[in-house]
């Protein structure tokens, strides 16, 4: 039952926030289950996941979403048992709490996107079942027990008071009501309802005083209200702000294929709301004194005052607006924590997979990424671990036997640098070997012979970007649908960043991503190349030199460059963006030297006009996606230039030459 | 009537609040947890308290016994929700002086009957 038709409004707004709702609880669950394994006595953390299991259950079963609240539910009662001591927390149990989150994310991913949950799930309910009662338990009985007796005092007192016979003291005196654990049949809760009425006319009996006393005009309570509250810390709040793409589309009209997702939305810190609201007041006064001075510039043109107010009020707006951009984008960022998460679940399953022990370190989780990129992250960071679990980490055995510890170490690492994101994926396993790197691509026809003798280790590692180098890819419950490294690499790439290798046989591996803070907003070297000026990404510029003639030369009809000891590709820009009557000499011209990754090519250009801040837009739909050329954007005299894609290049160069592919 | 309505979960809160503005009932005032919720009632009066039970920091049971022991509050009627309608959790509600619970999921109807009932039962007739 209860298929995702909101075709209310308001309705359809709740179902967001349980979504969003509930995903966080799963976030929690999915941490607290990984750290309850390392402390299994935390009581408190117990309770948590409890309550995280609890609220699901409740929030789900409002909504009709039977099967999450029934699955929920028994994790419930295993956790209630848990809380009560009856039960002692143990891997199988952890195991089944996990398979309840993996089964509940499942669903309300379903959910999300429009289908209705389904799915057999009695082999995990008769799991739980089993785990639940592990034999009889006395103990259980024992807790009760006392339990009853200390009620008991406590109604006897009461009774002596009161020879009528009592509903509460009824309930109170019944053990089966007391610590019973089922549902109330018929007759206990019209007898539990008697109770409550009684509590009800003792409330009114003890209120009339109260009132009695308030009437007289004694504010008896107000301060001993002060003294008895405790001191409450004010939490952050945290605004939903809607992204208002889909808001009012009703989910799941037609099959799942029509099906939208629900709208995006993201919570923000009030704090920067607020810093965004101030900023964007102080924009407005600037932009008011920019009109009052316009006016007054054109009744007295030459007045010196005016102008360098002008002048004053232009850098004012100009402080404002960058200060604007950093806020919105900062609205944008989330913590890397988000995206490591999941690792620690991740690690702790392809251990158990591989028969390996691993020790997952996660260090700089508060460091602040665009959201959007951490979307895109996960996919590749899931392969990577993988990676470094499979191939990377040795068995306990064989590091015993090199005299490594037993417990291999992979280490997560994030941190800004700049305008970049760096992230570090690194193990203490067995690292790579560059000749067996080298001996495979050739096996797979991948580079010649020749090739591989020339090759640098550095160079050899880069081996594993390339298509078809990764062996038969296993498909897994963790990584899903294997992806090889070269989907790794291209995401990446998609994301405007680059990474690398570096390892050493026999002490470890470690993979570097870096990421540009934000996709919107980039740092361009602007080049001319004929009568057109063009943009470069900064962030992949690596030099920039002036061609000396001597050092330019071919081999095999690629031109390439000689900078200090190293030999680059040339890429001449106005062949490859085929502009008409390009130049055919290279004299006064300038090489823009720009990398990924290990990779480097020259890019022949013009003219180098200067550098400048600019905001990518995209070329449109009817102009698609052009080969070379990311994207476009305006520059301060309102002209439209074109942004280069360096990686495209690049790709296009290195497939040309060296790798043949 | 001004009520305040204390759950951990934002769709638990949005849910009672929606049924109260179809009773006709807009003033209303939400707490994440029983340490809000007292603050809440330190500033503000309120005329009925619709809490859930398990919350992080201060639970439902912890914020009604609180309430209870407060000469300016403990008139205060109070609705406790809760996931488990299980016995042994009743009688503890019970001996915390609830004036009632209502076990979740439950209709609008099952709310108002709830609400009503108390009400009744204090001797206040304002639904």
């Amino acid at each position: 039952m209860g298929a995702p038709l909101f075709n209310d409004p308001e309705m359809q707004e709740i179902f967001e926030g349980y979504l969003i709702e509930t995903r966080e609880l799963l976030d929690n669950l999915s941490q607290d289950l990984m750290i309850i394994e390392k402390q299994p006595d935390d009581l408190e953390l117990i309770n948590g996941i409890f309550r995280n299991f609890h609220t699901i259950k409740g929030t789900s079963s409002f909504m009709g979403f039977s099967v999450i609240a029934g699955i929920t539910h028994h994790a419930e009662d295993i956790l209630n048992k848990l809380r009560r001591n009856e039960l002692k927390i143990n891997l199988p149990i952890i195991d089944c709490l996990l398979q309840v989150h993996d089964i509940i994310e499942g669903s309300v991913e379903s959910l999300r996107t429009g289908e209705i949950e389904s799915g057999d799930f009695s082999e995990i309910i008769n799991k739980i079942e089993e785990l639940k009662n592990p034999g009889a338990a006395p103990d259980i009985e024992l807790l009760v027990n006392e339990d009853t007796t200390g009620n008991k005092k406590d109604s006897s007192k009461k009774s002596k008071k009161d020879t009528q016979k009592s509903a509460l003291d009824d309930v109170l005196t019944n053990q089966e009501l007391v610590s019973g654990q089922d549902d109330f049949s018929e007759e206990e809760l019209a007898l539990i309802q008697a109770a409550f009425e009684e509590v009800n006319q003792q409330f009114v009996q003890d209120n009339a005083q109260v009132a009695f006393i308030q009437d007289s005009g004694q504010q008896v309570s107000q301060p001993e209200k002060l003294s008895s509250e405790p001191v409450i810390e004010k939490k952050p709040e945290i605004k939903q702000v809607e992204h208002s793409k889909t808001t009012n589309a009703p989910i799941a009209k037609a099959g799942a294929a029509a099906a939208k997702p629900a709208s995006e939305t993201i919570r923000i810190d009030v704090n920067r709301v607020e810093t965004l609201m101030d900023l964007s007041g102080e924009l407005v006064l600037g932009r008011n004194r920019l009109a009052q001075i316009t006016d007054l510039i054109q009744l007295e043109p030459d007045n010196k005052d005016r102008i360098r107010e002008l002048s004053e009020t232009t850098a004012q707006i100009d402080f404002v607006t960058s200060e604007i951009q950093s806020a919105v984008m900062r609205m944008r960022m989330v913590p890397i924590g988000k995206l490591y998460q999941k690792a620690p679940r991740i690690v702790r399953d392809l251990a158990k997979e591989f028969n390996k022990k691993i020790n997952l370190v996660v260090k700089g989780e508060e460091t602040e990424i665009d959201r959007g990129i951490i979307e895109e992250l996960n996919d590749p960071l899931v392969h990577m671990i993988r990676n470094s679990c499979d191939h990377g980490v040795e068995s306990p055995e064989e590091r015993v036997k090199i005299g490594k510890p037993e417990i291999g170490t992979i280490t997560l690492d994030a941190d800004q640098e700049g305008n970049n994101i760096v992230l570090r994926i690194s193990d203490d396993g067995r690292g790579m070997d560059p000749e067996k790197l080298k001996a495979k691509a050739v096996e797979k026809g991948i580079i010649t012979q020749e090739q591989a003798s020339t090759m640098t280790s550095r160079e050899a590692f880069q081996l594993i970007f390339l298509p078809g180098f990764s062996t038969a890819v296993k498909v897994s419950s963790v990584s899903g649908r294997g992806v090889g490294m070269d989907v790794v690499r291209t995401n990446i790439q998609n994301l405007k960043g680059m990474i690398e290798i570096d390892s050493t046989l026999g002490t470890g591996s470690i993979f570097i991503i870096k990421l540009p803070l934000t996709l919107a907003i980039i740092q361009g070297l602007l080049v001319r190349v004929k009568n057109e000026t063009y943009a470069l990404p900064l962030s992949s510029v690596l030099e920039v030199v002036a061609i000396d003639d001597e050092s330019i030369y071919s081999i095999n009809q690629q031109e390439v460059i000689r900078i200090r000891k190293e030999v680059l590709p040339l890429l001449r820009l106005d062949l490859a963006l085929k502009v008409k009557d390009p130049k055919t000499d290279l004299k006064d011209r300038n090489v823009v030297v720009v990398g990924l990754g290990t990779h480097k090519i020259g890019i022949v250009v013009d003219d180098l006009l200067g550098q400048q801040e600019i905001v990518i837009k995209s070329l449109g739909e009817y102009l698609g996606s052009i080969s070379g050329i990311a994207g476009s954007t305006i520059l301060g005299d309102g002209r439209v230039i074109m942004i280069i894609d360096v990686t495209q290049l690049i790709q296009l160069v290195f497939s040309k030459t060296i790798f043949k592919m | 009537m001004k009520f305040l309505v204390v759950d951990d979960s934002p769709t638990m809160r949005r849910i009672v609040i929606n049924a109260l503005a179809s009773f006709g009932f807009k003033e209303v005032s939400e707490a994440a947890d029983g340490q809000e919720a007292l603050a809440k009632l330190a500033s503000e009066n309120f005329d009925f308290i619709i809490t859930d039970w398990n919350m992080p920091n201060m639970s439902g049971l912890e914020l009604t016994l609180a309430i209870r022991e407060d000469p300016s509050m403990k008139h205060l009627p109070i609705l406790m929700v809760t996931t488990r309608g299980l016995k042994q959790d009743i009688v503890e509600a019970l001996k915390a002086k609830v004036n009632n619970y209502v076990v979740k999921p439950f209709t609008p109807q099952v709310l108002r009957e709830k609400m009503d009932a108390v009400l009744k039962s204090i001797g206040k007739s304002g639904l």
